[in-house]
């Protein structure tokens, strides 16, 4: 009796093993689960046949029943679980897109190139410890000319291309009336960066416009000597050009600074050996400087035996020129698409 | 200032530039300030040419246009087929020997020429590279050189092998206009003296009888003048020629070569007048009369403004004093007798004319820049010798004229103390003593570390200290000054609330898809008019142009420029935006300034892709930029009202507000836009900076609400031509309890709505710190609709 028990159920374990191999799907193993395992199930019988076995019979056939029906459930169940996967797979499958293509971008703008340029410089400067300040761009005759020590009459207004607006206000030639508002709304020390456009009345062609840009810069305090303008600037060329290029500071004439300097730089395009760029000096001219004359102090009421200070300025197209080897000054007010859109990202 | 080395060395003594090159001349004197732009040389290379006379011209056996000549040079004689028409005996010519190598790679071989045979060549000017002394028609008869010269090398008798230093004067700096100012700047280098080199004046015949009136005497302290009798004007010698065309002046004749001689060589200007043709044989230097006019060298006709300073004779205007001589009193082939002039114009009168006629002669340059008063009356006289030289004439005794002595020059201190100070090394008395004494200053040591240095007649620039300073810092060298770091501030200082403000801006437009532009300040009347209705426009009184004589009103006129700039170019879409600054005339003909931010927009509001089509950018895009960026930069004070900028579209315009209009945003009226030049819709907007770059009011955190919120959506049937604004003001107006956001969701006009109407969509929210039910919300929707209907007419769709 117990040996054909034994037979029957193991007949059974391999129908449904054999059974649960054909399915297809979840439903299909559920199906088998229920004509296996359910209520009038084939083994739900054969364990209520149990009841009928003799009492000495009765516990060795029931482990048995149990047995083979834990063997059924872990069958059953590895192959739902098996099925049930690959339905997901399927979905998957049905839902793939082509990741390639391009994503759906809403493009940011870029900076001006003056922008990048102007926030670098910035940037360098007030690390060493100058603020910033701005002033209009329509000044007084005093403020351009007269407090930086340019008199009527002197040939260095001659020689700016003043645009007047009226006898008393100018399109300011250069960024230095900052520097003497600065000075004028408070005492020293003073260290101040001055960014803004300047106004020249030159006929435009690759290397003037009409417009443009300066930075200037002002230092004033006790001490402050031509050695610290040089450790300044220098170090400004380094961290702006490069820590390689040479430079050499050699005397000039401004009226506003005394003793006066132009800082040349060794040629970036060249390396020294001379080209179009530097007119084949192997020296790129980069700024102006010098310690700021007395007569500025002067003018607005500093002590100028106590204080001194140094100055420069430099025009912000001509650094980035330099720096991205753009040809022509007009290109920064043309505002070309193809040519903003190369300073995308800096 | 175009400098020759040949000179420069020629006024130091033998030898004391010798080991010095012009590029180290050069470079010295590019640190000192004086910087060389450029060293050229002046003539292309020649070999193998040299000065030869002909001694026989015959006529070649085999041709009618070919002179057979025997040419001496020097170590005998050769025979030289001459192809040119003006051959003439005892002429001495420049003779191509064979191996020469003329200009352009020219080689000369020993040649048969129809026959014969020619040992070289006779040269034309042009031949030579020296065009501007003779035509290419014939053979160059070498002017001032004699029998001494046979044979010699052309190269070495006129000097063609020199190099000009071109260098960049300060404007400060007349005294450099010359070769003697250069040498003095070298002199520290030479580590000798310059000087002039003696020239010998013999006086002979009559005294002058040209009577010298000085009536201008503010306008001409000083005026000098000689009499030459008896010159024959013709060609200056040939080295004389050569060396004023290397230095970029033309030669004229031996007289006029002469007084350009002078001036580059000590800086004084000089004027020959043809003697003869000065009426009554008077010099008057006064102002003009009213209307007085004068035609000039350059043949113009000029009236003279009553600020010029004029020569004349007994009757009429012979030159612009310090700018130009006339055309009447020119020094001419005819001319036997030359009155020369030197004088000291008044600088800022000779700027004054000169900037006033356009005419910026080398004289008026020199002159405006200041001339030294202490060269005039020894320049006259080397003048007078050089004519006498050159044009075989006899000078007259004495020195016409009247000149008041020039102020004393001061006598300045200089503190060795400060000039440390300012320099930031020590610099001994003893060195800065020589580096003045090298630049022609008389100092005087006083043994405290005080120096006193006597200002030199020709320095104008130096007034005071730091311009002693200066000297012997840059004399010196800059090189030596040593780098010195800055005593660091307390703390780096970090960027300013208005500077944030504006990094914001920028950044949030960039964000918004807008490339930033730079565009121009100036705008022409076409612009503007285009524009009609903006006024108070700020004119320019020298536009570099006439068609752009205005300050920009708005950054838009002229970032619609950029704009139109790439739609030209095949741009679909363009999106820039601008921070500048723009100009309106002010109260009291003052100019009012203001920083404004500026957007312009046209085509796709981004570029098209492959999943979406692309939107035109309309009012509402850049509407919700500009309301984005308001609230981005805390701007709360910031509100909408209606505006009159005639240049916008009337029915799609709305102006932003403080307490006074701040900014715009528009669809650029479509008439103004053709004017501009664009196609399609340009929606702009502009905003006053000052207005919305502000700091931020601290905040004070509200509580995060536990409740969920509730939304109701609400159709409202309104009147079309209602302003939305108007309809949600109403519904916040009704006071709905819990009520805590309105959006407009939706604007519908179809079926269900009646002509002349059109539905407006509300989301309605409400919030609150207990739980909302279904039918109190309904119950406060009913009263709202209620309310709105009674009082406004508005009704559920």
């Amino acid at each position: 009796m117990t040996s054909s028990l034994h037979e029957r159920l193991e007949a059974l374990q391999r129908d449904v093993e054999r059974e649960l191999r054909a399915a297809t799907s979840p439903d299909e193993v559920e199906e088998i689960r229920v004509r296996t395992l359910g209520r009038k199930g084939r083994l739900t019988l054969e364990a209520r046949s149990i009841g009928a076995l003799p009492a000495d019979e009765r516990p060795a056939a029931g482990e048995l029943v149990n047995r083979v029906k834990e063997g059924i459930e872990s069958v059953l169940g590895e192959r739902a679980r098996e099925l049930a996967g690959g339905a997901l797979a399927e979905r998957l499958e049905a839902e793939r897109i082509d990741v390639t293509l391009p994503g759906r971008r809403r493009p940011f703008g870029t900076r001006h190139p003056l922008t990048i340029v102007t926030e670098e410089l910035l940037e360098t400067f007030r690390d060493m410890g100058f603020d910033v300040a701005s002033g209009p761009e329509v000044e007084t005759v005093w403020h351009n000319f007269e407090a930086l020590n340019i008199p009527a009459g002197h040939p260095a207004r001659e020689e700016m291309d003043t645009i007047y607006v009226s006898d008393d206000l100018v399109l300011r030639t250069h960024t230095s009336p900052v520097q003497v508002r600065v000075m004028e709304s408070g005492p020293p020390p003073v260290r101040v960066v001055c960014p803004g456009r300047v106004f020249r009345n030159d006929t435009p062609d690759a290397s003037h416009s009409p417009y443009f840009h300066q930075i200037e810069g002002l230092w004033v305090d006790e001490g402050i000597s031509l050695a610290h303008l040089k450790w300044a600037l220098t170090e400004f060329v380094h961290r702006c050009y490069g820590p390689e290029v040479d430079v050499r500071f050699r005397a000039s004439y401004f009226p506003f600074t005394e003793p006066s300097a132009e800082l040349d730089g060794r040629c970036m395009l060249c390396r020294g050996a001379g080209c179009r760029a530097c007119k084949g000096s192997g020296w790129l001219e980069l700024l102006g400087c010098g310690m700021v004359h007395p007569a500025v102090l002067e003018a607005v009421g500093y002590d100028s035996e106590r204080y001194t200070g140094f100055a420069w300025g430099m025009g912000i197209e001509r650094v980035a020129m330099i720096k991205y080897g753009v040809p022509d000054i007009r290109m920064f007010f043309e505002n070309d698409l193809r040519f903003l859109h190369q300073f995308a990202g800096r | 200032m175009n400098v020759s080395w040949s000179w420069l060395r020629e006024l130091f003594p033998d030898g004391a530039l010798a080991g010095l090159d012009p590029d180290r001349v050069a470079q010295r004197l590019t640190l000192q300030g004086l910087a060389v732009d450029e060293i050229r040389r002046p003539f292309a290379e020649l070999e193998g040419v040299v000065l030869g006379r002909v001694l026989e011209a015959g006529r070649h056996p085999n041709a009618d246009r070919l002179t057979l000549c025997r040419v001496a040079a020097g170590d005998g004689e050769r025979q030289v087929v001459c192809g040119a028409p003006n051959v003439e005996v005892g002429t001495i010519y420049a003779y191509a020997t064979e191996g020469a190598r003329l200009p352009g790679g020219r080689e000369i071989r020993r040649a048969r020429i129809r026959g014969v045979e020619s040992q070289g060549m006779l040269c034309s000017a042009p031949e030579l590279g020296l065009e501007a002394l003779g035509s290419a028609e014939g053979i160059w008869p070498v002017p001032g050189v004699g029998e001494g010269d046979l044979g010699r090398d052309l190269v070495e008798v006129l000097d063609l092998d020199d190099r000009i230093l071109v260098v960049d004067v300060a404007s400060n700096r007349g005294d450099l206009l010359c070769h003697l100012g250069m040498a003095r700047e070298a002199q520290w280098l030479a580590g000798a003296e310059a000087s002039l080199p003696v020239r010998g004046l013999e006086e002979s015949g009559p005294r002058v009888d040209v009577a010298v009136e000085v009536e201008d005497r503010e306008g001409c302290p000083a005026y000098l003048g000689r009499l030459i009798r008896g010159v024959a004007v013709g060609p200056s010698p040939a080295w004389l020629q050569v060396r004023l065309l290397a230095l970029g002046a033309r030669p004229v004749n031996n007289v006029v070569d002469a007084t350009n001689w002078v001036m580059l060589e000590c800086g004084q200007p000089l004027h020959p007048f043809d003697a003869a043709r000065l009426a009554g044989r008077r010099i008057v230097v006064r102002r003009p009369r009213p209307g007085e006019e004068i035609v000039t060298l350059d043949g113009r006709a000029r009236r003279l403004d009553p600020e010029t300073t004029v020569i004349a004779d007994g009757e009429r205007a012979v030159a612009v004093g310090g700018v130009m001589g006339g055309l009447d009193s020119e020094v001419g082939a005819g001319t036997s007798e030359v009155f020369l002039e030197a004088a000291w114009f008044e600088p800022a009168r000779v700027a004054r004319t000169a900037r006033g006629l356009g005419l910026r002669t080398d004289a008026a340059i020199r002159f405006s820049r200041g001339v030294d008063p202490a060269i005039t009356a020894p320049a006259l006289d080397r003048a007078a010798a050089l004519i006498a030289e050159l044009a075989g004439g006899r000078v007259a005794e004495g020195r016409v004229g009247d000149a008041t002595a020039p102020a004393e020059r001061p006598r300045i201190e200089l503190r060795t103390r400060r000039l440390e100070v300012l320099v930031g090394r020590p610099i001994a008395e003893e060195e800065a003593g020589r580096a003045l004494r090298s630049l022609g200053f008389a100092v005087r040591a006083e043994g405290d570390g005080t120096l006193v240095a006597g200002v030199p007649s020709w320095r104008f620039d130096v007034e005071r200290e730091v311009d002693l300073i200066e000297e012997v810092a840059r004399t010196t060298g800059y090189d030596m000054i040593p780098a010195v770091r800055l005593p660091a501030p307390p703390m780096a200082p970090a960027p300013g609330p208005a500077e944030r403000a504006l990094e914001r801006v920028r950044e949030i437009l960039r964000g918004a898809g807008y490339d930033e532009a730079r565009t121009p300040t100036f705008v022409g009347e076409a612009v503007v008019e285009a524009a009609a209705g903006v006024d108070n426009l700020v004119e320019i009184r020298n536009p570099i142009s006439k068609a752009e004589r205005f300050l920009r009103p708005f950054l838009i006129v002229t970032l619609a420029g950029a704009v139109v700039h790439n739609l030209n170019r095949g741009a679909s879409g363009v999106r820039l935006f601008e921070i500048g600054h723009a100009f309106r005339r002010g109260r009291q003909g003052g100019v009012e300034e203001s920083r404004r931010v500026s957007l312009a927009a046209i085509g796709p509001t981004r570029p098209a892709d492959w999943s979406r089509p692309v939107e035109p950018t309309d009012f509402f895009d850049v509407k919700g930029t500009i309301e984005e960026l308001l609230s981005q930069v805390g701007a709360g004070d910031v509100s909408f009202a209606p505006t009159d900028h005639a240049f916008l579209h009337a029915g799609r315009r709305i102006g932003l507000r403080t307490d006074r209009e701040v900014g715009f945003i528009g669809e650029v009226h479509p008439a103004v836009a053709e004017g501009w030049g664009v196609e399609g819709r340009l929606v702009v907007a502009e905003l006053a900076l000052d207005a919305v770059t502000r700091e931020p009011s601290p905040l004070s955190l509200r509580g995060v609400p536990r409740e969920p919120a509730v939304e109701r959506d609400l159709a409202l049937i309104v009147p079309e031509g209602q302003a939305s604004e108007r309809v949600v003001q109403a519904v916040r107006e009704a006071g709905v309890e819990d009520l805590v956001r309105i959006e407009v969701f939706d604007r519908y006009r179809g079926p269900q709505v009646p002509d002349g109407h059109l539905s407006l969509g509300l989301r309605l929210t409400f919030q609150a710190e207990r739980t909302l039910t279904d039918e109190s919300i309904d119950a406060r929707i009913a009263a709202l609709v209620e309310t709105l209907g009674r009082e406004h007419g508005y009704r559920l769709r």
